[in-house]
């Protein structure tokens, strides 16, 4: 297969759009295609400041290089949540993020959940009995908090994760399922600001997570290439699969999906909003982030059942 | 025979994995030769 911009051997071929590119000319694209979606949805300009939430993984370190290509402001927040899972899981990907980092002097900003909150997530899972025996809910609970704490605490404008087409894909896939109209009425590659909450952006939205692979993997970037150990087993990996084998039979198939079902509900013509409670937000008495609870936020609730003598 | 019909035959999914060979990426109309060590690296991740 040839690229279709030089004619050189391609490296990689997207049969979602019926192209082949060469290493350089795949190097070039992908960056002009972010920098295309960070337009067209709005996501953020070149005068505000971006905080890419990084893990250590393919798509978060994807998502800052070509951020910082582009010029944007961007620095990193890396979150140690503690997980070990008998491949020294966090150590490893905090060093591979602090080494990225260190290579192309960005600022990376470290929250290490043990040091702030006395405990790690796999501890505070156990304690909160939240999540089935798996420290997942904890996981996102915690890595929420405090991403939009640090987004709110230091001054940043918008948050930005790494999720890509197929993490899209796949929860939009999941929700449909089972019909919960309340996240489908909230995914998008831009979720806005309101009240103590920052924006939270999506600017790979649109790649596979094949082509954030092979991005790495071209560019040279070293990113972990093991999962957490608790993902063994889980609904969106399975999911991930299932769409896959559709996409090997049908090129094109989970992009459709994510995009139509975007414009849909653009148009307004998916579901009748109305119906739909808009949960009352009121600020923690504790931490002042948002929350629907009558008193505490979840979180909150979380660190005083884990230190219940300091928070006395 | 391709690295596609190689895939099929031990059923992996092509779209979960890339294909390296002597550490160049290669795509799925590739000829493989006896003797060629191909790296597949899973592309899923997540959980």
């Amino acid at each position: 297969m040839k690229c279709k911009k030089c004619g050189a051997k391609a490296s990689v071929n997207m049969r979602q759009h019926k192209l082949a590119l060469c290493k350089e000319h795949y190097l070039d694209w992908v960056p002009e295609q972010t920098e295309r979606f960070i337009k067209k949805y709005e996501m953020f300009t070149h005068h505000e400041k971006v905080l890419v939430a990084v893990s250590g993984g393919k798509d978060s370190l994807g998502l800052w290089d070509i951020l910082v290509r582009l010029g944007y402001q961007a620095d990193g927040l890396y979150l140690g949540l503690g997980i070990d899972g008998g491949i020294n899981y966090s150590h490893e990907s905090q060093w591979l993020t602090e080494t990225f980092a260190e290579q192309r002097q960005l600022k990376l900003h470290i929250v290490d959940i043990e040091k702030e909150y006395g405990q790690p997530i796999p501890v505070l899972s156990e304690i909160s009995h939240r999540g089935h025996g798996k420290p997942c809910a904890v996981c996102g609970l915690a890595k929420r908090h405090e991403m939009n704490r640090i987004a709110r605490d230091l001054g940043y404008d918008v948050l930005a994760t790494g999720h890509n087409l197929d993490d899209e894909a796949a929860v939009l896939f999941g929700n449909t399922l089972s019909w919960s109209s309340e996240y489908l009425l909230r995914q998008g590659p831009v979720l806005p600001s309101s009240d103590g909450l920052a924006r939270k952006v999506k600017p790979l939205c649109r790649f596979y997570e094949r082509e954030m692979t092979a991005y790495c993997l071209l560019r040279g970037i070293e990113y972990i290439y093991e999962e957490c150990p608790y993902a063994e087993g889980s609904q969106s990996i399975y999911y991930k699969e299932l769409l896959n084998q559709l996409e090997t039979t049908r090129p094109g198939a989970k992009l459709t999906f994510y995009l139509r079902f975007l414009e849909a509900r653009k148009r307004g013509d998916l579901f009748i909003e109305q119906n739909i409670a808009r949960a009352h937000l009121h600020a923690c008495p504790k931490c002042g982030q948002p929350t629907s609870t009558d008193d505490l936020c979840s979180f909150c609730r979380l660190m005083e059942k884990a230190n219940p003598i300091s928070a006395s | 025979m391709t690295l596609l019909s190689a895939l099929e035959k031990i059923s992996v999914v092509p779209e979960s994995v890339i294909a390296t060979r002597a550490g160049e990426m290669i795509l799925d109309d590739e000829i493989l030769k006896d003797g060629d060590v191909v790296k597949l690296i899973a592309v899923i991740s997540g959980g």
